[in-house]
């Protein structure tokens, strides 16, 4: 799997399971369960925090700490479940989050115009389908109805 | 009528590339079976029976005679030489090949026709009154706020993955041609102190656990009514069941949580994103205003429609309603002539109604919820060509409201859901009861039939619903009295035990039969006799048969 950033920007989370693993200054993210357990913890520590949610997970357990959060990374467990496109729209748009949002899981190379829309910047897509997403990215319409906040 | 602005052309014409490379892809194996299906699925095309099916969109049902010329063309070309009218104002192919597809997307888009989002877990073919813009009842046209609605929920970013499929139909005038209260979301416009909005249904629906819908909001300004469609979708996406296929309706989650629970929630949402204007709506609709205004008729009101001709009388009053405007007519195009399956059309007949529309009905040719056709604006002039030529083509069967005029899905002669066949009972039904005389007898009766319970042919919804299932590899037939599609809908109540297809019809007979007698007056309605009656008198005759 590899990570592709709207920004360009090259990928520096690790994605930790437990606290001793954590460095100073490292980028980490950790799963809802991992957050709810330690979460005085993880907030005290000089690092970048980002948390994966699984898509069929709510999202009441992050909005009150959003901001402190650099990454939240949409798990898809079917590219079916299209929850994560309204949680994307609503931290991006009502609650004005600005740090990354990944995608992640079984997504279709068919889907990435959407996340793109809905706010989503970053995606973690199988290595031998980079190809189809640059064809995609390149082909496919910059022309639609609605206008998101996420829309350039 | 509606034509394509540059933005539309453009959505269109990459779709069908878009559907090429996906079909590629497919072909190639790049794509499996299960990541191709929602692919295709969004495109409107089904894996059926026999073969592919494809479901081409006709918004709001409305068609023009180029466009009605094209899908001839194409159902010539790369299919059977029919379509078939569906009861969401749209037209299925029933065997086109897979590697044909895209190029027939790309013809559709050559008369700016496409199959985007017939089906799939998205919102689907926006429906509304097969009148609009036509009947004094109206208090506004629908129409326009049905393309904006389209233009919405076209590859809406947020709304392409739902729980499953969303339909949305519109009504503007208090008599409900749209069957609203039967779909996920209803839409009534209104008037509230001179202001022009929107009472809002949601939940409604039919397959196998049918509700009609519950009102959700009373009123919602016309700037607001995109906000509040965002909410309710917003809320569905969220909280929709998606364990359990067939619970996953928005009618479900209404139901489980209650209205005024699923209501708080919305109204929570809408608070914060009340007034954003998601497709520039403003703009957008004073330009649809525009492009959907009718014809500019003279209104003649010395035009009046004498004959001497018998058959052409009894057309006259039954397959034609007053215009708005005096000295025209709307004339209705049955597609239930005997020994048709309801809905179909050869591409010959297509290719006539075109020729007829183009000449007599200013190029506009509308397709009703009930799987028939109509020529909005017919000059009174013209009434007796225009049955000429339909009559030469088995087109004017004076059945329109009547008991032959029936709905029915496509049923186990073509789908890979049903578990009976529906078509040989539409046809029984009209061939047993074929004569016009007797049916006017009985009056307004609508009968509805599906081969499964998912419930295409809207059997909840027919004064008679017939429901085809499978027992022990044999067709029965489950019958319910009393549905209504119309204002104030109704799901219809199970008589009792089903029957074997060879007893249905004499079952139909026992029905009819029992209303004639019960009836107070001629034109007491089947369901008004009903209603007073209750069941018990056909519950009587029908089991004391057997």
């Amino acid at each position: 799997m590899i990570i592709i950033n709207k920004d360009s920007s090259e990928d520096k989370f690790v994605q930790i399971h437990n606290i001793s693993e954590i460095k100073e200054n490292n980028s980490i993210f950790f799963d809802l369960d991992f957050w709810k357990n330690n979460k005085k913890d993880l907030i005290k520590k000089d690092c970048d925090l980002g948390i994966k949610i699984s898509s069929d997970e709510p999202i009441n357990e992050i909005v009150e700490n959003l901001e402190i959060f650099k990454l939240i990374n949409f798990n898809f467990l079917s590219f079916k479940d299209g929850r994560p496109f309204s949680y994307a729209r609503k931290i991006r748009e009502n609650l004005k989050y600005e740090n990354k949002i990944r995608a992640s899981g079984n997504i279709l190379p068919d889907q990435y115009i959407f996340l793109l829309r809905c706010g989503f910047d970053s995606f973690e897509i199988k290595k031998n389908q980079i190809k189809t997403w640059e064809n995609i990215l390149k082909n496919n319409f910059e022309s639609y109805y609605q206008f998101t906040e996420s829309n350039t | 009528m509606y034509k394509y602005t540059e933005l539309d052309k453009k959505i269109v014409t990459n779709r069908v590339e878009q559907f090429r490379d996906q079909v590629n892809r497919r072909i190639s194996g790049e794509l499996s079976e299960d990541e191709f299906k929602p692919l295709r699925l969004m495109n409107g095309l089904y894996l059926q029976l026999h073969a592919y099916m494809l479901r081409v969109a006709i918004p709001y049902g409305e068609l023009s005679s180029e466009q009605m010329y094209k899908l001839a063309e194409i159902s010539d070309k790369y299919d059977r030489g029919y379509g078939h009218f569906t009861t969401r104002q749209n037209i299925q192919l029933n065997w086109p090949k897979l590697i044909d597809v895209p190029n027939i997307l790309k013809e559709l888009a050559e008369v700016e026709m496409h199959a985007i989002q017939t089906s799939g877990n998205c919102i689907r073919n926006i429906t509304t009154d097969h009148l609009a813009g036509i009947t004094e009842d109206e208090i506004e046209d629908p129409r326009p706020w049905c393309e904006l609605i389209r233009k919405w929920s076209t590859f809406h970013p947020e709304f392409t993955f739902l729980p499953r499929k969303f339909k949305i139909a519109i009504t503007g005038s208090l008599k409900d041609r749209a069957a609203i209260e039967v779909h996920d979301i209803g839409l009534r416009i209104i008037k509230l102190n001179r202001e022009i909005g929107f009472e809002v249904f949601v939940g409604g629906g039919q397959g196998r656990s049918p509700f009609i819908a519950k009102k959700i909001k009373e009123f919602v300004k016309k700037e607001n009514i995109l906000s509040y469609l965002e909410a309710i979708l917003r809320a569905y996406n969220e909280l929709g069941r998606r364990d359990n296929i067939y619970k996953a309706r928005i009618k479900i989650l209404v139901n489980e949580l209650g209205i005024l629970s699923f209501k708080k929630i919305v109204e929570e949402e809408w608070k914060k994103i009340k007034n954003k204007d998601f497709i520039n709506a403003k703009k957008e609709i004073d330009e649809l205003k525009k492009a959907f205004k009718i014809p500019n008729l003279k209104s003649n009101i010395n035009k009046n429609v004498s004959e001497k001709n018998k058959e052409f009388n009894t057309w006259l009053n039954q397959n034609t309603q007053k215009h708005k405007i005096s000295g025209y007519s709307i004339v209705f195009i049955s597609l239930k002539p005997l020994k048709v399956p309801p809905g179909d059309i050869s591409s010959d007949q297509m290719k006539v109604v075109s020729k007829v529309a183009k000449e007599f009905s200013f190029s506009e040719i509308r397709v009703t919820h009930e799987q028939n056709l109509i020529l909005p604006h017919v000059n009174n002039d013209d009434l007796s060509k225009v049955w000429n030529i339909l009559n030469k083509i088995n087109l004017a069967t004076p059945n329109i409201g009547l008991l032959s005029d029936s709905i029915c899905c496509p049923g186990l002669d073509y789908c890979a859901l049903a578990t009976a066949r529906s078509i040989p009972i539409a046809q029984r039904v009209s061939n047993y009861f074929n004569s016009i005389e007797k049916q006017k007898i009985i009056g307004e009766m609508k009968i509805k039939i599906s081969g499964c319970i998912n419930a295409c042919g809207h059997h909840h919804v027919g004064n008679i619903g017939i429901l085809g299932l499978d027992r022990n590899g044999e067709e029965f037939y489950q019958i319910t009295l009393g549905g209504s599609a119309k204002e104030n809908s109704k799901i219809g109540e199970i008589i009792g035990p089903s029957f074997s297809s060879e007893k249905i019809i004499e079952a139909i007979d026992t029905i009819i039969k029992v209303y004639l007698i019960q009836r107070t007056h001629k034109k007491e309605t089947f369901l008004e006799t009903l209603e007073l009656t209750g069941l018990k008198p056909f519950k009587d005759a029908l089991y004391d048969n057997h």
